[in-house]
């Protein structure tokens, strides 16, 4: 081969090979449809996007969508479930046979309060860094923190004693931590989370469904009252620290009830004047409508198609004077059809998050109600409950009862003793907050859940008083200690 | 003056010009165009054979000699001993041609061979159409296991060799096709926007285009791969021109397929029965009056399967002069599946053009363009097959009207499968062009400069609707979605070669590379719903009311720098070496970590060239050969070493307010999973290679296993991606090819089998986690350190309590007679997870096959059966329909339920509050198999029946899956719902069912 045709050949290749020099380029990887945390927390609304991520859980079956009903009402002595229905988990949770590995719900609700932690964490520690404005900065991290005690405070009435995470996971080291005792989860977490939210949250949200003042004050009323209660027992100071802070929101003149019970449940009239915290929901965005309609709107009665699952119980509803204006709110035994006007009737079913717009256009499973984590209603039975157990019944006391009483078009009370009124605010509180995923924990921290599981028909043990830690982090951590006789 | 006679009439004889006719045919009595017939010692007097293997040559004299050949026959002399007709019939080489194999990077021959490859041959392959090229191996490579996942035309077929080395990163070998390693995984050619699953992105590569099809198994061969070579290397060469006359090949198949076997369901009045047992054994009423009146009712799986065609046409032309040739092939090939409304069509055209530019310069290229299609349904989840087993058979497929029932109406979730196959579409659609060239140079004498450019390109489009009157689209109102995908491969390969022979006993080969390669891929989708016309389908996404998820999009790039080497030495050909490394830099890995380095070193020993094998009439080769290496393992996703933020998202006010929320943590120490492996190995060959014998043992350890870390979700995560822990699989490979019987009758016979151990040898901190294999409501998959891949953990059962039984001092205080006995394992009285022992290992103890052959003037039978034998099966399927509770339709096997009067039933006592849904060992079955796969006759037509032109056709009838012997009860015992996921193998729920089928057809060239 000649030389002239050779030589440029091997130069050619020669140079090649040399010329990919900047070979560590050429290796690296960017991301195009992700963000990175090198690029990200930097401006204000990368803040507030950090934000809205822990508010994001509130919004998912988790929690406040779906899993919290069999979990906190359906097994409690005011819902049942359908009867009829097969799905192995809810028949097992309904009748307390279940155990760790197949207790699906309870596993969601742990996992939604842990991912709601960590989104926090990240606000808290991140965003607390930032270097913009100060106001804008503190605001931020007090609803994040704020947050972080909603999910722990949910969490720790559930389960007890619990892994206690305060700061954002950067590494894979040292995951695998113990169970801290339920009380230091309140002193450490808890309480001092939701002081320093009500100290630097503002009175009026920024934006409608956000934390303010009075939520993170409302919420700490609601710890109090429970800490005071079982397990913890922590008794009178409690009580007290608890009608203080019901008080101070009382006082603030910032919320009043509805006249109407039914406006605190009508999706058109959302973050109103009741609504002290609610998880947001909103049937125009894909992914963030409610399926409470769908849950409890009975099935197969040609009236749109629900599934019926939660259904009051004939004692909760033997219970209600037949007067109580709640009554048509809180559940239906009969519904016009759309088409034509008639009367349809059938079993009694929740209607608290009945959407009529979302009935009408045929499409039950997507409503906007937003499911009220907090209602003012529930600052004052927090106030009345209170302050009976520090001073018995005052004048206080029956102002406040008598608020939630009048509204609902019953006789104002008087002259109870103190164990009288005592039950007189259990039963409100049972009239009220129908499948508001409150009636478990009441149960729980008033001493009445063993009685009234039994009254219930159910085979009730001790160890009900908690739910059991998920197998699978019983499988994944070896520190975990289950709970008792599970 | 005699003798002055005698040698007058000698010379005159010697003088006469003798004309000298025949015809040649080989041993198997076929005429033999084109063989040289010439005239010893007057080569300049020659002709060839026409046609119909006829020659007419006029020779010197009576006493000439004519000689004949003929590549790949012996050469034979013919004295002429003045006969004018000498009928020539042309022997094999007995000594078959020195096979050349192709290895990465080169080619050698195979008696050169220092690495364990197997070569798998492609005769005969156009008798079964395939519609991907993995099923041509199957049973037919020591240690190579290969498993359709699902029966579905194009479905994925996993194929594991020497055992699983990985659990997160991929298992799957690399595929190498005339040298460019090409993109086999199928999510890298899927928008996933269709419902079971993507295509096999094999597929796209018609099978009848391969010539020769290599298994590399150990580090010595697959090293010079490196990093993508742990799992073993799969090259594919497919066929190119011969300079020539141009050659036409034509073959077209035609079959017929039928579901192999049909599982047993209850039938309507059965059904009933069931139903009201299971309600009055718990104190409620009955449901149905008078069941035994139902009488049949609809079997669901007559409706939902059917007998289904298949055909595949080749057509190829190749040929060459001038120094160039070519080999031009298209193809048709058309499946339609034994579920309603499920199909692939393939159309596919290849060129390859290889050019002597000069005598030191070459060039070639190939271009494989192909297009495939495929429609398909869900048959899993609330899929056809599942819905198909559990409705309810009193239901009728359609009313008297002739409307679709809707729904099942024991549940609510699962509409009419029947309306669901044949209502909804769910299509996907791929495109894929690849092409390869190259330019070589030799420079020197020896020297070869190469350099290559390929591209790999696919585009799919996946399209979905579910019309608003079957049960999936009701309430959406007509749901619709498009996905689009596009996906590149570049790569760039230089080398250069270079082979010299020192003092005539030493040869030694050199090799030095440089590669680059690039891939991206880009997708997009959008998902709708709210249709108020069906019509539009998915052609009209705006026409819908409102968007079901949002729409996305997504893309990704990687890329690799590498650098390769080898020696191979070899002395007096007795003695070789083999010297191998590569250094790959991959993107995907940490910043700490982005270089891995992968060498290997091999021997072997041919003692059959030693004096005193060498002549040896019993032994044609005996080598022993040696090698350990190692080699990488880079196939995960991308971005995995980074932290990454997601999109989530809030509404405040009536608007989604964007949220970003961390889904990931970073790793940057993620890095290569590395795999040591050693192997010792025999070829050898007897009697004239009447007899040829392969056997390795290989020892191979994996370490630094890519692992999602399942995390305890108060650290915010699940998962995280770790190297961490290591597994090892050792075995045992032998392979024995025969030629038991030769002559005008022959019978050959292929035989391989292998025994792969494998051991998961630690986990880093843990002794055990359990796998995400949720199916059908149960987490039955474990990894156990000190146990292979592959395990299922849970209850284990002993039958059911009877009357008289003391349960309330039981474990199971509440259960009643006829209720699952489970084993207190841990002896607490309780029964719970802690329960949970070892019920199943899904690694087979052994698998193989074997093919015999036997060939009688023209005709031939192929025989061909393999299996695999110890593995077990997760029968998910068990949970739904061997449950009677009344609610799911059920196996006829629950005709054997406990009743009191029927204490000793296999099956426990219907109830509708039943309540065992724990993992436990009634679900596992043994999943041993074995299957006659191919039955296969063919005739070569003899000139009697031919054409002008016509140089040779067969015609063939194939039957496929005919028989399979095993005890497993589902579908089939080659199955996985998880795909090709190999930390999750052996599983089954609402398996697509496999057919058998029949088929005929001819293969004509001319």
């Amino acid at each position: 081969m000649k030389t002239k045709t050779k030589l440029p050949i091997i130069l050619m290749t020669v140079s090649c090979l040399l010329g990919l020099n900047s070979c560590e380029d050429f290796l690296k990887e960017v991301p195009e449809s992700f963000i990175t945390p090198e690029n990200f927390y930097r401006t204000e609304s990368d803040a507030y996007a950090a934000t809205i991520a822990a508010y994001s859980q509130l919004n998912s079956y988790d929690l406040f969508n779906n899993h919290l009903w069999p979990t906190i009402d359906m097994i409690s002595d005011d819902i049942d479930l359908r009867p009829g229905e097969l799905t192995p988990d809810l028949v097992l949770l309904e009748n307390l046979r279940f155990g760790p590995s197949d207790a699906d719900r309870p596993t969601a609700n742990f996992n939604g309060c842990y991912y709601g932690i960590k989104d926090a964490n990240i606000v808290i520690s991140r965003v607390a860094q930032m270097s913009i404005d100060s106001t804008l900065r503190t605001g931020f991290v007090a609803e994040a923190r704020f947050l972080r005690a909603l999910y722990y405070f949910y969490a720790v009435r559930m389960f007890g004693d619990l892994p206690k995470v305060t700061m954002e996971t950067k590494s894979l080291q040292n995951l695998k931590i113990p169970r801290s005792p339920a009380r230091e989860i309140y002193e450490e977490v808890i309480i001092p989370d939701l002081i320093f939210a009500g100290e630097h949250l503002k009175a009026i949200a920024p934006e409608p469904g956000r934390a303010t003042q009075g939520a993170a004050q409302s919420l700490l009323a609601s710890v109090y009252l429970t800490m005071a209660g079982e397990p913890l027992n922590l008794g009178a100071s409690y009580f007290v620290l608890a009608r203080d802070k019901a008080r101070e929101v009382i006082q603030s003149n910032r919320y009043n009830l509805f006249q109407n019970f039914v406006d605190a449940f009508d999706p058109k009239k959302k973050n109103g004047i009741e609504h002290v915290f609610d998880a947001q929901f909103d049937k125009s965005i894909v992914g963030r409508e409610s399926i409470g309609m769908w849950l409890h709107w009975p099935r197969n009665i040609g009236l749109g198609n629900g599934l019926g699952l939660y259904m009051p119980s004939k004692s909760l509803m033997n219970s209600f004077d037949k007067t109580d204006k709640r009554i048509p709110v809180t559940w239906k035994t009969e519904y016009p059809r759309q088409k034509d006007g008639k009367i349809i009737k059938f079993p009694p079913h929740i209607w608290k998050f009945f959407d009529q717009e979302a009935f009408e256009s045929g499409n039950i499973p997507k409503a906007s109600n937003n499911f009220p984590i907090i209602r003012y209603a529930e600052v004052l039975l927090i106030m009345a409950e209170a302050e009976n157990e520090v001073s018995g019944p005052t004048a206080d006391g029956y102002e406040a009862i008598n608020k939630v009483r009048t509204r609902a078009g019953l006789s104002a009370l008087a002259g109870l003793s103190q164990d009288d009124f005592r039950q007189a605010v259990y039963l409100e509180r049972r009239h009220e907050f129908v499948a508001e995923c409150k009636k478990w924990f009441d149960l729980i921290r008033t001493g009445r859940f063993i009685k009234a599981m039994t009254d219930d028909g159910k085979l009730v043990e001790e160890k009900h008083k908690l739910f059991p830690i998920p197998q699978r982090e019983m499988d994944i951590n070896e520190l975990l200690i289950q709970n008792p006789d599970y | 003056m005699v003798s002055i006679v005698c040698i007058g009439q000698l010379l005159q004889a010697q003088d006469r010009k003798v004309t000298v006719s025949g015809t040649v045919r080989d041993s198997l009595g076929l005429l033999l165009p084109g063989v040289t017939v010439y005239e010893k010692n007057n080569s300049s007097n020659g002709t060839s054979t026409n046609q119909l293997g006829e020659y007419r040559i006029t020779v010197s004299s009576g006493q000439s000699v004519l000689v004949f050949s003929y590549v790949g026959l012996v050469p034979q002399e013919q004295p002429v001993n003045n006969r004018t007709q000498i009928p020539v019939v042309l022997k094999s080489d007995v000594l078959e041609i020195e096979n050349v194999v192709v290895i990465g990077y080169g080619t050698v021959k195979k008696s050169d061979l220092t690495g364990s490859v197997s070569s798998v041959t492609m005769e005969g392959s156009e008798m079964v159409p395939r519609s991907s090229v993995e099923q041509m191996i199957q049973g037919k490579a020591a240690g190579v296991l290969i498993s359709t996942t699902s029966a579905k035309p194009g479905g994925a077929i996993s194929v594991k060799i020497r055992g699983n080395n990985s659990i997160n990163a991929g298992n799957e070998p690399l595929y190498v096709i005339d040298g460019f390693p090409v993109t086999s995984n199928e999510w890298d050619l899927s928008s996933g926007m269709t419902s079971g699953g993507p295509v096999n992105p094999l597929a796209t590569i018609d099978p009848n285009d391969i010539e020769s099809l290599e298994v590399l198994k150990d580090a010595s061969a697959t090293a010079i791969y490196g990093a993508r070579a742990t799992n073993g290397v799969i090259l594919i060469t497919t066929r190119r021109g011969k300079t020539g006359k141009m050659k036409i090949d034509a073959n077209y198949t035609q079959g017929i397929q039928k579901v192999r076997k049909k599982l047993d369901m209850l039938n309507a009045a059965q059904y009933a029965t069931l139903v009201n047992e299971a309600l009055v054994n718990e104190g409620l009423a009955p449901k149905y009056p008078n069941p035994d009146s139902l009488g049949v009712g609809t079997d669901w799986q007559d409706a939902l399967f059917r007998q289904a065609p298949t055909s595949d046409l080749n057509l190829s032309f190749s040929g060459g002069q001038n120094g160039a040739t070519y080999y031009m092939s298209t193809n048709y090939y058309k499946q339609q599946g034994v579920i309603l409304n499920t199909n692939l069509d393939r159309i596919s055209m290849r060129l390859g053009l290889d050019m002597n530019l000069k005598p030191w310069l070459a060039a070639g290229t190939t271009l494989n363009l192909s297009n495939i299609v495929s429609n398909n349904t869900e048959t899993a989840g609330w899929g056809v097959v599942n819905t198909a087993l559990m409705f309810n058979p009193i239901l009728p497929v359609r009313d008297e009207d002739g409307a679709y029932t809707l729904m099942n109406d024991r549940t609510i979730f699962t509409g009419n499968p029947v309306a669901l196959a044949n209502e909804a579409e769910s299509r996907s659609n791929t495109s894929r062009a690849i092409s390869n060239s190259y330019l070589q140079a030799t420079l020197f004498k020896n020297l070869v400069l190469r350099s290559t450019i390929g591209i790999d390109a696919g585009y799919n489009k996946e399209v979905y609707y579910y019309p608003s009157y079957i049960l999936a689209g009701m309430d959406a109102k007509g749901s619709a979605g498009i996905g689009n995908l596009f996906n590149y491969s570049l790569l760039n390969e230089n080398t250069l070669k270079y082979k010299v022979t020192l003092a005539k006993k030493h040869d030694l080969d050199f090799l030095a590379g440089f590669t680059v390669q690039k891939a991206r891929n880009e997708v997009t989708r959008v998902a709708v719903e709210g249709f108020s016309e069906d019509i539009l389908r998915y052609n009209n996404l705006g026409a819908a009311a409102k968007i079901a998820s949002f729409p996305s999009s997504y893309a990704q790039e990687w890329s690799m720098l590498s650098y390769l080497g080898r020696i191979n030495y070899s002395f007096a050909n007795k003695f070789l070496v083999s010297l191998n490394g590569r250094i790959d830099g991959s993107s995907k890995f940490g910043s700490g970590n982005k270089y891995g380095f992968f060498p290997s070193v091999a021997a072997a020993y041919k003692i059959s060239q030693e004096k005193f094998l060498a002549n040896s009439k019993v032994v044609n080769l005996l080598k022993i050969r040696m090698s350990y290496g190692s080699t990488g393992n880079q196939e995960i996703a991308c971005y995995q070493s980074l932290a990454v933020l997601g999109v989530t998202s809030y509404p405040i006010g009536g608007n989604n307010v964007i949220g970003y929320s961390p889904f990931q943590i970073s790793n940057p120490d993620l890095k290569w999973e590395t795999t040591n492996q050693f192997d010792v190995g025999i070829d050898a060959a007897f009697f004239k290679n009447r007899i040829q014998i392969t056997a390795d043992y290989y020892f191979k350890k994996t370490k630094d296993l890519l692992l999602y870390v399942n995390l305890p979700i108060s650290s915010g995560y699940t998962t995280a991606l770790q190297n961490i822990g290591s597994v090892q699989n050792q075995g045992v490979e032998f392979s024995l090819s025969t030629k038991n019987i030769v002559g005008a009758f022959t019978w050959t016979t292929d035989f391989n089998i292998a025994f792969n151990r494998n051991k998961l040898l630690n986990l880093a901190n843990e002794d055990a986690i359990p796998i995400s294999s949720r199916i059908n409501q149960l987490d039955p998959g474990w990894l156990v350190v000190g146990m292979p891949i592959g395990l299922f953990y849970g209850l284990k059962t002993d039958g059911l309590w009877q009357e008289g039984d003391d349960i309330a001092n039981s474990a199971q205080p509440h259960a009643k007679p006829g209720d699952i006995r489970y084993v207190d394992y841990n002896q607490d009285s309780v029964i719970n997870m802690n329960d949970r022992q070892l019920i199943g290992k899904t690694e087979p103890k052994f698998f193989g096959g074997i093919t015999n052959v036997f060939s009688y003037r023209g005709f031939e039978l192929v025989l061909f059966l393999q299996g695999t034998y110890g593995n077990d099966i997760w029968n998910g399927n068990l949970l739904s329909h061997q449950y009677p509770n009344g609610l799911y339709n059920q196996f006829t096997t629950v005709l054997d339920r406990w009743t009191p009067e029927n204490p000793d039933a296999k099956v426990q006592r219907a109830s509708a509050f039943m309540q065992d849904a724990f993992e436990m060992d009634r679900f596992v079955e043994d999943g041993s198999y074995l299957r006659l796969k191919t039955i296969s006759l063919s005739y070569e037509l003899t000139n009697l029946f031919m054409m002008r032109g016509v140089q040779s056709c067969r015609i063939f009838f194939t039957g496929e899956n005919l028989i399979t012997l095993t005890n497993y009860s589902g579908y089939d015992p080659e199955v996985n719902y998880f795909g090709k996921n190999y930390l999750a193998a052996g599983y089954d729920w609402g398996a697509y069912p496999s057919v058998k089928s029949y088929h005929f057809g001819f293969k004509l060239s001319f």
